[in-house]
């Protein structure tokens, strides 16, 4: 494992472990008889409790790198480590299992299952997982109070906000306690209300510990993270590291605030050594 | 994933589309309620036959020709209108086995007509044998008189045959007496002895009943090929065990009677048919067996439409699979294996055949019971359940969804999840 080279210092505390991992990460999507290349040979290193902003215009690759990360698509070449484990070369069901046991995602069009409520929504990853009833049921309900969504448990989507459904779906990516979250455009969808409380939300879950990648084009909402990353015609054109603006929130503070994040109380399992 | 979400799931998506979801339902409803009509009518029909042959006496062994080539298992023995092979001495012989009690002969007498109070009805023939027949021998089968007296010029009327021979608005009674003219033209005057009870079984076989016995009417004869002497000779024998216990033993021991040198029916019988020895049992077996085919072959074309009801649930669940590419792929990016996915929609299939099954069921059974009332109702024909039907009914229905769904369920596993999501 490799050094956490250019890395802010709060996660030298966290330990040498590096979240996500890229070496030489390629892919091209066919047209016709014509291999499009999307991306050319990425290399990334995000350290473990970083929060991560890639941005880029349409078609830069930006979204395939999150899916190439987020192990829903497969790199036509290079090296991925997600929390040190090599998952290039794994197989369909071996990346379902990795998704499920590092992973939460968030989408821009939120992706809740509409004919199930926010609990059950929640629960779902649990039970993937095979988690008992009673356990996931007590568990989606704490992951959604802590999100203030106490009274919307048993509301299905069609009955909640843009912001609440993203809430949601939030909580669902924390259902598994996963040590990644990836979001892609997860303010798109929203009013620039919501959007900011989206943000402080993912700033509030990197300050429990989660290392958080989110694409984005708007360049206020990529401020929310310590790292912006450029991608352009599939290469990482120029990466800013700062101090990450935070409306809601003083800065980070300097070590891993435990037991912020909704999942931690109760899975302290994956804590850091 | 856990059963019981998959389950919840799986429902509440086919909750969701009611309509559609009953609508393919109904196609199985249709599949397995029409295969379990045809087959409780046919269980129902059989079990009425077999209840006629299930009324004989179970010591009962039937002697009887049969043509070498409809095998035994296509039906009842029919002796038919192959002449008499069965010699006096064939009977005595067959007397002198061991835990043979009884061996009734009967032989078709042709006749040409009856005579009653001026008015003469052709006929056909009567059947000549002894008092021991099972069919003129119980005193409770009389609505009137008794069994004919061998020796005398007496007969037994079943109740059609006795209202045929006494014409509208007359009755004939024990005591009245008869004109039977024979095929020779003579004319003999017979004594009613009896007339049976209307039987109302199925058949309704003893209703045309005309029985006398054989002294003084029949007198057959053919020289035995054993002996050479001339000998009676019968259409058929109806022998009876000592008890039910030795009944098959007895079969044996007649069939091997008849297979061996000392028999003259092995001799005369004529080439193409054969002596054939059979019990009740031995009977309603090949009924059932019978029964069994001609059930399997009507029901086979009741499956069309459970196969038609097997295309409803994978066009559905073709749709859905469509419909909830989008799913499929949050399914997949929050976790879900590809066995996951499969299941889901398998599980969906198969509670779509299994709700169908057992409504089908309910509804095949209905059916069932409605067709046995409406064409057997005279008959009283009992309404059987075929309780392994019903197993299979449910087996076939939960084989049906998975069989369905799982080509559909094998497209899901195939979505991919970055073209998923991004499906509108």
């Amino acid at each position: 494992m490799t050094g956490a080279e250019g890395t802010i210092g709060r996660a030298g505390l966290r330990g040498p472990l590096i979240a996500i991992e890229a070496r030489d990460l390629r892919k091209a999507y066919r047209s016709g008889p014509q291999a499009v290349p999307v991306l050319h040979g990425i290399d990334l290193a995000v350290p473990q409790g970083e929060f991560v902003s890639i941005m880029g215009p349409s078609g830069s690759g930006k979204s395939t790198l999150l899916h190439l990360i987020g192990l829903l698509d497969e790199p036509d070449g290079g090296r991925l480590r997600l929390m040190g484990r090599d998952v290039a070369g794994l197989d369909e069901n071996g990346r379902a299992v990795a998704r499920r046991d590092l992973l939460g995602f968030v989408f821009q069009s939120f992706h809740l299952v509409a004919r199930l409520t926010a609990q059950h929504n929640v629960m779902l990853p649990m039970a993937i997982a095979g988690m008992p009833l009673k356990q996931r049921q007590a568990r989606a309900a704490r992951i959604l109070g802590t999100l203030g969504l106490d009274d919307r448990l048993h509301h299905r989507p069609s009955e909640l906000s843009g912001g609440q459904k993203q809430r949601v779906a939030i909580a669902r990516a924390l259902a598994l306690d996963p040590p990644i979250v990836l979001a892609d455009e997860p303010t798109g969808n929203l009013d620039s209300r919501s959007s900011r409380d989206i943000m402080a939300l993912f700033q509030r879950l990197n300050q429990a510990g989660k290392t958080v990648v989110q694409v984005t084009h708007d360049l206020t909402m990529a401020r929310y993270g310590n790292r912006i990353l450029h991608v352009r015609d599939g290469v990482i054109e120029r990466e800013e590291y700062r101090q990450p603006r935070s409306a809601t929130l003083s800065a980070p503070a300097p070590g891993p605030r435990r037991a912020v994040g909704p999942a931690r109380r109760s899975r302290p399992r994956r804590d850091a050594p | 994933m856990m059963l019981s979400e998959t389950l919840r799931m799986a429902g509440q998506s086919l909750w969701s589309h009611k309509a559609r979801s009953l609508l393919t339902i109904l196609g199985v409803v249709i599949g397995i309620g029409s295969v379990l009509a045809v087959v409780t009518l046919g269980k129902s029909f059989e079990a009425s036959i077999v209840s006629e042959f299930d009324a004989l006496d179970s010591r009962t062994v039937f002697v009887t020709i049969t043509a070498n080539d409809t095998g035994f298992q296509q039906g009842p023995p029919d002796a038919g209108n192959v002449g008499s092979v069965f010699t006096e001495r064939d009977r005595q012989n067959l007397l002198a086995l061991e835990h043979v009690e009884e061996a009734v002969p009967s032989a078709e007498l042709p006749i040409a007509a009856f005579t009653y109070q001026g008015r003469t009805l052709p006929y056909r023939s009567v059947t000549a044998t002894t008092p021991e027949a099972d069919e003129v021998r119980d005193p409770d089968a009389y609505a009137d008189g008794k069994v004919f007296v061998a020796g005398e010029a007496q007969i037994v009327l079943g109740n059609a045959t006795a209202r045929l021979i006494a014409g509208p608005d007359r009755d004939l009674q024990a005591g009245d007496s008869l004109i039977l003219r024979l095929v020779t033209g003579e004319e003999v005057n017979v004594t009613v002895a009896g007339v049976l009870k209307r039987d109302d079984t199925l058949f309704g076989s003893a209703n045309s009943i005309a029985m006398v016995p054989i002294d003084p009417f029949y007198d057959q004869r053919v020289a035995s090929p054993i002996t050479g002497q001339p000998t009676l000779v019968y259409g058929g024998l109806t022998l009876r065990a000592d008890s039910s216990r030795n009944v098959d033993d007895v079969r044996d021991a007649v069939a091997t009677y008849f297979e061996g040198p000392s028999s003259d029916a092995a001799r005369l019988v004529p080439d193409g048919t054969r002596v054939l020895v059979a019990t009740p049992s031995d009977i309603t077996a090949a009924i059932g067996t019978a029964f069994d085919q001609v059930t399997l072959f009507i029901a086979a074309i009741a499956v069309v439409s459970l196969v038609v009801g097997a295309i409803g649930i994978a066009n559905i669940m073709l749709v859905a699979v469509v419909e909830r590419t989008r799913e499929i792929g949050v399914m997949k990016a929050i976790g879900a294996r590809n066995r996951d996915v499969l299941w889901l929609f398998l599980v969906e299939a198969i509670i779509v055949g299994l709700l169908g099954s057992a409504l089908g069921l309910v509804i095949g059974l209905g059916g069932g019971a409605a067709l046995v009332a409406g064409l057997f109702a005279e008959q009283g024909a009992p309404f059987v359940v075929p309780w392994a039907w019903l197993g299979i009914a449910v087996a076939v229905g939960v084989g049906v969804g998975a069989v369905a769904g799982y080509l559909p369920a094998r497209r899901a596993t195939r979505v991919q999840p970055v073209q998923a999501l991004a499906h509108e």
